[in-house]
């Protein structure tokens, strides 16, 4: 019996191969869904080779999603360095919208103790010819604007309108030789004209020498002339000279800084055409 | 030596059909039986019986690994190890055109006959055309890949142990 399979070894092997086979699926069926011991068994055998299977495909979906990971963490850093970016535009915009709105209410709180209306300009362009330094504001007379209201800022006096466009108007500055303003000293009461010279020195005139004027005294509007209203800072007084003449030679220096000005007020007064009149 | 390089070979082919062979499965929505591959190759560089013991040993692994009826894949890859351990005797060259071939109606065998057992064992299954496209494009693949995978088989087994590779065509005996 044995002789007779080892001799016929290939058939004996393929009806077992089928036995087997057919036993297992016949078993497979009759137990669908359940867990045999073969099922086990086989299950148990093949235990370390489906580990083994398993580990290169956790590998790779690790690799995968390590690198869809690092790519969209690089996407996103793209997207974050835009945003970052933008926020830095935006964070230097509403700096800029703070440090404006602490000047105008500055300029606010100053206007608050005046007569008349003010209207607030945005300084457009600054001018600066031989006889000084003049403003170009972005309001004009369709906004009101006429010619000789007199410019404020919140620390003093500015100048006044020497023209007046449409939609823009000129400031002369009180840094323009053109330029005079009736002053008086605090505490002396000293009354003086206060200019420019032509060399470019801020100087007060016509100032009585029996006066006591010393260095640091502020220089107010007097409102003579009829153009700047009384009681606003002009200048200080920086150096007293030749103080034995009839009228000392004293300098003066503005009070506002010319350089930095963006905003100033313009007293929305009734002016003359011609003050001394 | 050469049980051991064949135990490697068919923990390979296992890790391949688990893992490797699932990338076809999002390409192509059809994947390449590896196992069936593999066993192709067992049966025509060893012998019958090597074929047909590596293809059930194979099969129930896949059939353990798959979930589905047990002894399916044996039978099937059992019987194609078989046969291809039979065509070997025939053969006079390793060609091109003769692995396509082989692994052709190897798995054109394994789609029609699983579709007969299913038919015997699962006759409430029903086959959908779904089954019969996979199949084709299983074919396809397996097809594509037969010529690379049995040269690089025997490349490997050849330099690895080329005095156990023993006689599997006929120049080499």
């Amino acid at each position: 019996m044995f002789q007779f399979f080892i001799e016929r070894r290939n058939i004996a092997l393929l009806l077992g191969l089928f036995l087997v086979c057919f036993t297992l699926m016949t078993l497979s069926v009759r137990f669908r869904g359940q867990s045999t011991l073969i099922d086990r068994g086989l299950l148990s055998l093949s235990g370390s080779a489906i580990e083994m299977a398993d580990i290169p495909r956790k590998w790779s979906v690790e690799a995968w999603q390590k690198f869809l990971l690092l790519k969209n963490a690089q996407e996103e850093n793209i997207e974050l360095k835009q945003k970052l970016q933008s926020l830095n535009t935006h964070h230097a915009q509403i700096q800029e919208l703070k440090s404006e709105i602490a000047r105008l209410e500055k300029l606010l709180g100053a206007s608050r103790n005046l007569a008349a209306p003010v209207r607030l300009a945005r300084i457009v362009a600054h001018g600066k010819s031989i006889y000084g330094q003049s403003l170009i504001v972005d309001i004009g007379s369709k906004d009101g604007v006429r010619k000789n209201m007199p410019v404020m800022h919140q620390r003093g006096l500015v100048g006044r309108i020497s023209r007046v466009g449409n939609n823009v108007s000129q400031v002369l500055t009180l840094l323009d030789s053109r330029s005079a303003v009736n002053v008086i000293a605090q505490p002396s009461r000293a009354q003086g004209v206060f200019s420019i010279s032509s060399t470019g020195e801020g100087e007060v005139r016509y100032m009585p020498l029996d006066m006591e004027i010393k260095k640091g005294d502020l220089l107010i509007s007097s409102g003579l002339g009829g153009i700047f209203p009384k009681g606003f800072p002009v200048a200080h007084i920086t150096q007293v000279i030749d103080a034995k003449r009839l009228f000392p030679k004293i300098r003066a220096k503005a009070i506002v800084n010319f350089s930095n000005l963006e905003e100033v007020m313009i007293l929305m007064t009734k002016p003359k055409e011609n003050p001394w009149k | 030596m050469i049980v051991l390089f064949y135990l490697i070979l068919a923990i390979l082919a296992i890790v391949f059909h688990t893992s490797v062979a699932e990338y076809f499965s999002d390409w192509v929505n059809a994947r390449p039986d590896a196992i069936l591959l593999t066993t192709v190759f067992l049966g025509l560089h060893r012998s019958r019986v090597t074929g047909l013991i590596g293809g059930f040993s194979l099969g129930i692994f896949q059939d353990v690994l798959s979930g589905g009826l047990l002894g399916f894949n044996a039978l099937l890859k059992g019987l194609i190890g078989y046969y291809t351990g039979g065509l070997r005797r025939n053969m006079t060259a390793r060609i091109f055109f003769f692995h396509c071939a082989v692994v052709f109606f190897a798995s054109v065998f394994d789609i029609l006959f699983s579709a007969l057992l299913v038919q015997i064992f699962l006759p409430a299954q029903f086959l959908t055309i779904n089954y019969w496209i996979e199949g084709i494009k299983t074919v396809g693949l397996n097809v594509a890949l037969a010529p690379f995978v049995m040269s690089f088989l025997a490349q490997i087994e050849y330099k690895v142990f080329p005095s156990d590779t023993g006689a599997p065509y006929a120049e080499r005996s």
